[in-house]
């Protein structure tokens, strides 16, 4: 099987801290990695670090066994990290558009900026998923300020991604969304990543979820690299 | 550079269509001018030139903060075309009008007496563009024009700087090495002295015009790479 995402001992500093201590990951195309870690503990640095949008310090990333810069540009890849990352003054239909994403988002009026966190939350998955299904779907908190039947329809979707064979990568505290999508999850603390596959977190104590809140329990390491 | 990045710039970054009805105002401006008055020819380029310092002072550090560029970059768009394709968004509204305006200009005295066809013209207008952008990426939209207009106040407003400014006019300094600096410095701190016709003719040296493409060139390089080289994190 091929890789979709491969790092290998990615380091990132900002500044004096370490967020990313020799991170490695090898996730093949079609698996669906959950990422969690407590806030300000790197995941928005390593997703962006993914898509080529950060330089690591050290280390190398690729996306289809591909160079960053070359594998954007051959492969369809969605992304969303949250509605402030849409242009407030831009009105929807306009934004919609240029994502040739279809239905009641084309003829909206209103701007990006008047929207609530959650309809922005909507506008932007709808934007970012929309078309034919892409190879990689890389999202940051995606299910942050959406209703019930928003969080069903986000995760219908991205099982259906799954189903049709796109590789997914979501950073989330949401622990219950995620095991409902993800067959793979990773923590990140103190710029380290670990990784296990949903069969071998069942295996170890049955719990999937509760592996992953302990993530949020381990004491503090300190300072590396 | 594909059709999609120019078209997502224009979508995601409502300055370039401020920049654009600002732009369309001083062409409509100058066009009265020529018209009426096709004798005092000087003062459209002035005021387009004086808009441009603000327009190509264009935002581009805040929204790539804020995360309003990934979509494109993830598009595959290269970063180094994003960069010239929003270098030629911020100048581009400008250098339109100003074609409109040297267009009826040629049209109404003729190409050799239009002051929008001659070299020195054109080459204030490249430095302001590029200089102007490049100075402002990195800060916060119109900075680097606001800059310019306080250079210019505090040279305007101090006796030694008008002093020096003379000198530097009316000096045949050209043909030496510290002549050619001065003009060049002047003319980067002034570029509306290549407007001015009695300039022309020291400042307006092959070599101080040469140098002044060849910074407008630097500068629009140094401003690529910092655009490429650049973390996009999120930090607004």
């Amino acid at each position: 099987m091929h890789n979709a995402v491969v790092l290998r001992t990615v380091t990132k500093r900002f500044g004096r801290k370490c967020v990313l201590d020799g991170a490695n990951l090898r996730l093949s195309a079609g698996s669906t990695l959950g990422l969690i870690g407590s806030n300000g503990c790197g995941k928005t640095t390593l997703v962006r670090t993914v898509l080529g949008l950060i330089h690591p310090d050290a280390g190398a990333v690729e996306l289809f066994d591909l160079p960053v810069r070359i594998a954007l540009a051959r492969h369809r890849i969605a992304y969303f990290a949250g509605g402030r990352g849409l242009p407030p003054s831009v009105r929807v239909r306009h934004w919609a558009r240029l994502f040739e994403a279809s239905g009641p988002l084309t003829g909206d009026q209103r701007r990006l900026g008047s929207l609530s966190r959650g309809q922005r939350q909507v506008v932007g998955l709808r934007s970012a998923l929309a078309g034919p299904t892409p190879d990689l779907v890389v999202l940051d908190e995606p299910w942050e300020g959406l209703d019930p039947p928003g969080t069903e329809w986000l995760t219908r979707r991205l099982r259906a991604c799954r189903d049709d064979g796109a590789t997914i990568l979501i950073a989330s505290h949401r622990l219950f969304d995620l095991t409902d999508v993800c067959d793979t999850f990773a923590t990140l603390r103190d710029g380290l990543l670990t990784v296990r596959r949903r069969e071998k977190l069942r295996q170890g104590n049955g719990d999937p979820a509760g592996w992953l809140r302990s993530a949020y329990d381990e004491p503090t390491a300190p300072e590396r690299c | 550079m594909t059709w999609f990045t120019f078209r997502f710039l224009w979508v995601a970054l409502p300055h370039f269509r401020q920049s654009a009805v600002v732009m369309a105002a001083c062409a409509a401006f100058g066009v009265w001018t020529v018209r009426v008055m096709p004798g005092d020819i000087g003062a459209p380029y002035v005021v387009l030139l004086f808009c441009q310092l603000f327009t190509a002072s264009s935002e581009f550090r805040l929204p790539a903060d804020s995360g309003h560029l990934d979509p494109l970059l993830v598009k595959g768009a290269l970063r180094h075309r994003l960069a010239l394709a929003h270098w030629a968004l911020s100048g581009g509204p400008g250098w339109l009008a100003w074609v409109v305006v040297a267009l009826v200009e040629a049209w109404s005295v003729g190409v050799g007496e239009a002051v929008g066809w001659r070299l020195t013209s054109v080459a204030s207008m490249l430095i302001v563009s590029s200089l102007a952008w490049a100075a402002t990426l990195p800060t916060t939209r119109f900075l680097g024009g606001a800059f310019w207009v306080l250079a210019m106040g505090l040279l305007g407003f101090s006796a030694d700087g008008l002093l020096w400014v003379q000198r530097v006019l009316e000096g045949p300094q050209a043909a030496t090495l510290e002549g050619t600096l001065s003009s060049v410095v002047l003319v980067i701190a002034v570029p509306f002295v290549f407007l001015v016709p009695a300039a022309r003719t020291t400042v307006g040296h092959p070599t101080v015009l040469t140098s002044i493409i060849g910074l407008s060139g630097l500068a629009v390089a140094l401003g690529v790479h910092w655009v490429a080289a650049r973390d996009f994190a999120e930090r607004a």
